[in-house]
């Protein structure tokens, strides 16, 4: 893997994600963007470095996105690194050539990453009483996001083989001619 | 460097971070920096995809509108409505509670006594109350429970620390209670619990009362020894006020209720039914107003009692 063309990779998806979010407000049922970004390098990256990108990519994300004037670290890490660790145990089971197996691990992993998230910050506003948190309104609006990141898992399929090569990911199958 | 153990190492510290309160978290102030450090990264690509989106929005939802601001507006101006009204509906309530407290200080000067703050009704059991205990308060037995401060709820029957039990007077268990109507007095509307001085004469009846069992109290109206017979109507709407010598002196003269139905029996008394103006069963909180001489039959004559007049 080149950690460089990765990092740009993830660096360009963590903006759309940043805008999006800014764009339509936190509350908003839209798909994300980091976390296919992080399922795409956890196919095909060796296990421990696509552990430590998902850890990685969702520091940033925590470092960059605050709830209620409070800056939660540490969350989205481990969102992230629950993302990772799904797909890298996962994967060899899967077709990772076909456009469906990218959605499905897309989807699930977020959603993996979600109910993570959610737990973590469940329990962090029973603590931190001044955060406001309603589980299964975040809940839903985060399944539901999860569901349209579909969309965007499909995109990076459509785009792999360029991100791919700049991210230094490869895979046998993949010289093989594509299919659904 | 085994980067396995540190990547354990590093998702263990931030599941700390992640769940603890942030004054336990206070190194983490370098998050700050780090955060300011990361919005710079970002913003070369965060920056123009916002603006183009942002514009995208804005042409397809009117020109210049900011939409998500107006939302946000609109958001705070129900905010700030909704505390007004609230706001203005306490300052009433304390409007009313001080209004009815001078009316029945008038009646009963010593009509003040210590009592705990409002306290949360947890629910019914048995026909019995359920409020939220006082730790540190020794509640005695027969202290007497009250609604907006003057409307006279029951009587406890057990307190701890966790629960205080009230046995409302129109429980069909609760004892016989002695009344007094108040040709003066009348509830300001039919549902109103707000009570008005009408005229300014002093006359009234006493009114014997026991519980019926449907949530109400009825009994016999009696014409005190020094009052002229027949100087006096009960009508519907008039207030019941508590005036009992089992009861401490400092409960006399609080609100027993509204006279619903005042008929008169075959043999020419007059037979009242009371109804309490507050409901217990829809009660959210409740005050508990106790001294040294709270409680039943022990408790000293009433000084009050038949001065009013």
């Amino acid at each position: 893997m080149n950690a460089l063309g990765a990092g740009l990779v993830l660096y360009i998806l963590l903006g759309l994600e940043l805008a999006t979010r800014n764009a339509f407000g936190p509350n908003t049922v839209m798909p994300y963007f980091l976390m296919p970004g992080i399922v795409m390098i956890a196919m095909f990256a060796p296990p421990a470095q696509a552990r430590w990108t998902g850890f990685l990519a969702g520091l940033a994300l925590d470092l960059l996105t605050e709830r209620n004037q409070i800056p939660l670290v540490g969350p989205h890490a481990l969102a992230g690194l629950a993302a990772a660790s799904f797909v890298v145990t996962i994967r060899g089971m899967m077709i990772r050539r076909s456009a469906l197996a990218w959605i499905f691990l897309a989807v699930a992993a977020t959603l993996l990453a979600q109910l993570v998230l959610t737990s973590i910050l469940t329990i962090r506003s029973w603590t931190e009483p001044t955060i406001e948190w309603n589980v299964w309104h975040e809940l839903g609006q985060r399944t539901l996001s999860s569901g349209y990141t579909a969309l965007i898992g499909a995109a990076l399929w459509a785009m792999r083989s360029w991100l791919m090569a700049l991210a230094g990911l490869s895979d046998k199958s993949l010289r093989s001619s594509s299919r659904w | 460097m085994n980067w396995n153990r540190v990547l354990l190492v590093s998702a263990l510290a931030a599941g700390f971070v992640s769940v603890a309160p942030s004054k336990f978290t206070p190194a983490f102030g370098l998050r700050d920096g780090l955060r300011a450090g990361m919005e710079i990264v970002a913003l070369p690509v965060q920056a123009p995809i916002t603006w183009l989106i942002r514009s995208a929005r804005g042409s397809s939802g009117g020109a210049g509108v900011d939409v998500e601001g107006a939302a946000q507006a609109q958001l705070e101006v129900q905010e700030w409505k909704k505390n007004y009204l609230a706001a203005l509906q306490e300052n009433q309530s304390l409007r009313e509670q001080i209004n009815a407290l001078t009316l029945a200080r008038q009646l009963n000067v010593s009509f003040i006594t210590k009592e705990t703050s409002a306290l949360p009704v947890l629910g019914l059991s048995d026909q019995l109350l359920l409020v939220r205990g006082v730790a540190s308060l020794n509640i005695p037995t027969n202290a007497v429970a009250v609604a907006d401060r003057v409307h006279l709820v029951g009587r406890v029957t057990s307190s701890d620390a966790r629960v205080t039990r009230v046995q409302p007077i129109s429980d069909r268990g609760a004892s016989e209670i002695k009344g007094a109507i108040l040709e003066s007095e009348r509830f300001e509307s039919p549902e109103s619990t707000s009570v008005i001085s009408t005229t300014l004469t002093t006359a009234r009846v006493r009114v014997s009362l026991k519980p019926t069992g449907r949530g109400t109290l009825s009994g016999l109206v009696f014409i005190e020894r020094s009052s002229e017979p027949g100087a006096m109507r009960v009508q519907p709407g008039m207030v019941v006020r508590l005036l009992d010598e089992s009861w401490a002196p400092q409960d006399q003269m609080l609100i027993l209720g509204r006279v619903i139905r005042a008929e008169e029996a075959p043999n020419g008394r007059t037979v009242v039914e009371v109804q309490p103006a507050i409901d217990p069963s829809r009660l959210s909180s409740l005050t508990i107003r106790f001294s040294g001489a709270s409680g039943g039959a022990d408790a000293p004559s009433v000084p009050g009692a038949g001065r009013v007049r």
